[in-house]
Order: C-alpha cells, then structure tokens, then sequence
C-alpha cells in the first residue's frame, strides 16, 4: 500500500519511515498515523531525539565507537587494560560485549567487515587506525570478535597477516555450541566447528 | 525406500490433491498439459529442496494464488525408509509481505530444518526427455548432473558447494576491484584459501562419484544396447594449463592443486576479472563407443546414454545410502522402442518404487499391465483408476 492520498506532511512521514530496516509500507503507515494521534509533545520528543543523536553523537577518535564525548567512556577509563583490544565490526557489539561484564580491555570498532562485492576493502574500514593503534605500542593481544560469517571471517584472517608482524598476539573468539543449548537440535555446522574446536578438559 | 502418501495443494496447476501410493511400479496417465510432470516434481522438490525446472520460487505457486494474502504452496510425503519413516513437508511461499518472507519452509518428522539439511532425505532420481542434453550439451548440465546426484548423499558436499557460491562471488567481486586498480592483490590471499578449500572438497566429491558412476553408467549402456554400444566418463577438473597425470586422492590435495593453479592464474584472472580455475568450470566428457558424444553421437545413442546415466545415478545413491531412491519417469517411455523401455523396466525391479507418467498409454500398455497403483491426471487433480 502507498502513501499516495493522503496529505502531503503524512505521505512525507510514512515515506521517512518507510526507509527504516525492518520497516515495510505498512508498519510506516501504522506509525505515521501514530504520531499524528499523539500529544504533541511526544512527537517533538521524538524529533528532537531525531536530532540530537545526529548532532551529539561522534566517533571516538581512538576505538571509533560512538561516544558523546572524544575519546569515549571507555578509552578514557583508567581502570581498563590498555594493553588488550577487542575487534568488532559495529557499535552495537561494543554494548553486548561489555553486557557479558567479562572483559576489561578496549575496542575498536571497524564499521563493517570485508565484502569485495559490495565495495568493502580495506580502505573503507577502520584498519589503519588499528594498525596505527598497534605500532603505537603497549598492545599485547588483538582479540578478532567480528561474525562468524564469511565476510568476518575474511576480515579477521586479513587482520591477523597485517598485525600479526607487528609483534602482537592476534586470537579470535571460539566458536562452538550456545551455552543451555540441546545438543539434540544442533544444526551440522555448528556442531562440526564445535567438534573441530574441541578442549582438553 | 517408497512413498506410502503424497500430498499437493496451490502447488503449480494444482489446487488440492492426494495420492496413496503403493510399491512397485506406479503409472500416472493424463493429456499434455493436465499436471503429471508438476507431480513428479513436487517429489524431486521434496527431495532435492531446489526445483528442477523453476527459476524462482513463485513460479511454483499456484498462479491464481499469487494475487491473494498469502500465496503458498505446500507439498508434504509420507515415506518408509531403511534408516527409519519419514515425513517431510515443504511450504513455498510465493511473495514477501508483512510478516512473512518469501521463500522454502522445510519440517522434517515436525520438525523444522534449514533445507539444505533436508536434502536428500527422501532420495529420489528423476529421469527426464531432457537428460539427452546431459550428454551432448553445455558442461554446467553435467556438473548439475553431479551436484544433485551428490548433494543428496554427501552434506559436506552440499555445504562446500554453498560456501564455494558466496565465496566465488566475493572473490569475483575483488578481482574486478583489482583490476580497477580499487584493491590490492594482496588481499587474494584469504578468498583463494577458501576457494581452494571449499573446492577442494567439492572436486574430490566428483572424483569419487564419477568413479562409481563409470562402472554402473558402462554396464547400463551394455545392457541397453545389447552389447553394441559403450559408454565412458572422464573427468575434466578446471585446474588451468597445469597438466598433471594424476587425480589426487584426498580433499587436501585438490586443495592443494588448486591453490597452485589459483597463484599461476592470478594475472589472467585480474585481466579477466573472474575466476577461471576451479569446480564452478569443471567438465566431464561422455565417449560414446569412443567418440565425443557431443560431435558424434545420434540421438537413439544419446538417449540410450542418457538412459544410462540415471540408471547410473540411481546405483550410485543406492550404494551410498544403503537403501534405493524412488525413481520417477517422467515421459520418457513413449519415446523409446520396445527393447528398451522393456530394459529400463527389468532394472526398476531393483527399486522398490518406480512413478511412471506418460501421455500415451497405448504405447506403454505392456508397462500398465505390472502396474501396481494406477492414476489419471486431469486439469490439475488426480484419481485413482483400476483396469485398462
């Protein structure tokens, strides 16, 4: 269904939200409609919020995640380990990382993995600052926690031969089976990386 | 193993149907065009998860379907097996909409499965009026030939064979970026790994089944012909100009090979911009009494040949899974004289389930009498009918 009748201001603002991921024709319609009911000072709550992540979120100029604030909460973090660095492909791995309260070093986030079809190489991921952030010293370990996805797996493979002749120890997260998962309804391939990735006990 | 029950709705021209099916052989009798080819399809479809002649997934869909809410088409079969019963249901949805995606839903005994882990549990072999161009035609109908006929016993196979696709694709992408002077060569080392190791298992996979399939396609083809004509398959992996006598042995070394043929092909292949080398290029040549059945052989030998190759794959699936595929004729009966059809018939007494269509039920009456479930198909339904 289109936005093709009703007045133009709606039209615009089913079409706006139409460009949204996971969004489709008639979720935007559902939601303008929305707004246009609410009190008016919910609405320009949301416009303002709009704005503001525009205007006042940055990236970190360290670990380019985003941040209020240059460097970010978690550059500047004293108590952090300078000497570990986590690799993740967006800003919301930074957050689900940091939900599992296990690690205490730092990130640096690449916006993106490797996908020569789509255009990606390199140049269009944060790699040389990495690479800068290694040679600047002080870094023992790189810590690849990008997909377990072809595209990631290519990233991480491409890191490891840029970094590791730097002298830094590069390791990527296992891959195996989900905690509180049933064996039983595994599918192949998680179970055959689980059994290629198998620990003493 | 056999279908005991079988069951159609919105898929194709039909709307609702259900078949029980029996042992041994069963005939499917309708006019062109009333739906018998669409009925072995949805079993091949219930087999192989990819459909033998569709292009995309709504062409399977009920047309008249297509214009409602929610335009699916769901298949579902009941079938003994050696390793157990199953029942395997397909739903195919036509088009995205709110709340649903376009594409295959596969349940396996209730439960649902991804399906390419569901190829293969119903195994069956479909031998078509087009497998003629599997011997004579372009080299991607014999690597197709391969990749069905393997995919359904191997799921490493089947897996190699999806992640060679993405991988190829990328690595596509990237040459095209070197050459346009946007990428460094340098980044060719991880896609080429991976190229060679998902196709390093996919060329010894087709090694291995072509060496089955030679003794079991050269005795169909004997057997045939009464001992007049032969038939022989060569493999022809596409690892360069690199000439070397020996097939290796293990996944590693084709890996191994064809990482070496990927390094010395690099400069063409930037110039080209696509990948030259490898399974996606593979080849294998079919020698009819020792000619190229391409530039040599008529169309009774192709037939006799491609007759041949099915009987051959079927063997091939029964080796390796310990149990015999259903087998579906569709069609190809009526074209072939008295001798062999009686030929091809004798062998399917090794199946335990063979789904026989044909238009012309004169020409094949001496099939109908050994028939032990007999149908008519009509306008997209189908019953059951006894007698001539």
């Amino acid at each position: 269904m289109s936005a093709a009748g009703a007045p133009e201001p709606i039209a615009r603002l089913i079409q706006e939200f139409a460009r949204l991921p996971g969004i489709g024709p008639r979720s935007a319609q559902r939601l303008a409609y929305h707004v246009l009911r609410a009190p008016e000072d919910e609405a320009l709550a949301l416009a303002r919020a709009l704005g503001d992540v525009k205007r006042r979120i940055v990236f970190c100029g360290a670990c380019f995640n985003i941040t209020e604030d240059d460097p970010c909460a978690l550059c500047a973090d004293e108590q952090r380990d300078r000497a570990l660095i986590c690799v993740v492909e967006e800003p919301l791995d930074v957050l689900v990382m940091e939900r599992t309260g296990g690690y205490r070093g730092l990130y640096h986030v690449l916006h993106g993995a490797l996908s020569p079809i789509e255009g990606v190489g390199p140049d269009q991921l944060r790699v040389r600052e990495l690479a800068g952030r290694v040679e600047g010293g002080g870094v023992t370990e790189v810590i690849m926690a990008t997909n377990p996805s072809l595209e990631g797996e290519a990233t991480s493979m491409y890191l490891q031969r840029l970094l590791q002749p730097l002298g830094v120890r590069v390791t990527r997260l296992a891959r195996g089976l989900p905690s509180g998962a049933d064996i039983e309804y595994m599918d192949d391939l998680t179970l055959a990386r689980a059994l290629e990735g198998r620990q003493e006990l | 193993m056999y279908i005991t029950r079988l069951q159609i709705a919105g898929f194709r021209n039909y709307g609702q149907a259900e078949l029980q099916l029996d042992r041994g052989l069963n005939l499917v009798v309708g006019e062109n065009a009333q739906g018998k080819s669409n009925l072995l399809e949805a079993v091949y479809l219930l087999s192989t998860l990819r459909s033998s002649r569709a292009s995309s997934d709504a062409d399977l869909v009920r047309r008249d379907l297509l214009d409602t809410e929610f335009p699916v088409a769901r298949l579902r079969a009941e079938v003994r097996r050696a390793a157990g019963n199953l029942e395997i249901a397909l739903a195919v949805v036509g088009r995205s909409a709110e709340g649903q995606r376009a594409g295959k839903r596969v349940r396996v005994n209730g439960l649902a499965r991804r399906a390419s882990e569901a190829v293969g549990e119903l195994a069956a072999v479909l031998f078509s009026t087009l497998d003629i161009e599997v011997a004579a035609g372009p080299p991607i109908l014999r690597r197709r030939y391969l990749d069905m006929m393997v995919s359904q016993v191997d799921r490493g196979y089947l897996r190699a064979m999806q992640r060679y696709q993405r991988v190829l694709q990328q690595r596509n992408g990237l040459l095209k970026r070197i050459q346009a002077r946007d990428a460094a060569p340098a980044e060719l080392g991880f896609w080429n790994q991976e190229l060679a190791h998902a196709g390093g298992v996919i060329m010894k996979g087709r090694a291995d089944a072509l060496g089955l399939l030679v003794a079991h396609a050269s005795q169909q083809m004997a057997a045939l012909s009464d001992e007049a004509e032969t038939v022989d398959l060569t493999y022809k992996p596409a690892l360069g100009d690199a000439i070397e006598r020996d097939l290796p042995l293990d996944d590693a070394e084709w890996t191994d090979r064809m990482l070496r043929a990927l390094e010395q092909g690099r400069p063409r292949e930037i110039a080209a911009g696509v990948t030259l080398v490898g399974p996606h290029r593979d080849d294998v040549e079919v020698r009819i009494d020792g000619l190229p059945a391409g530039a040599f052989a008529s169309r009774a030998q192709l037939r006799t040949a491609a007759l041949s190759l099915r009987l051959a794959e079927a063997a091939y699936i029964q080796t390796c899974l310990g149990d015999e595929p259903v087998v579906l004729l569709d069609d190809v009966l009526s074209e072939l004289d008295e001798r062999r059809r009686r030929g091809v018939l004798d062998s399917f007494e090794t199946f335990q389930q063979a789904i026989v269509t044909t238009a012309d039920v004169d020409r094949v009456r001496d099939a109908l009498a050994g028939a032990t479930g007999r149908f008519a198909v009509s306008g997209g339904s189908v019953s059951r009918f006894e007698g001539e």
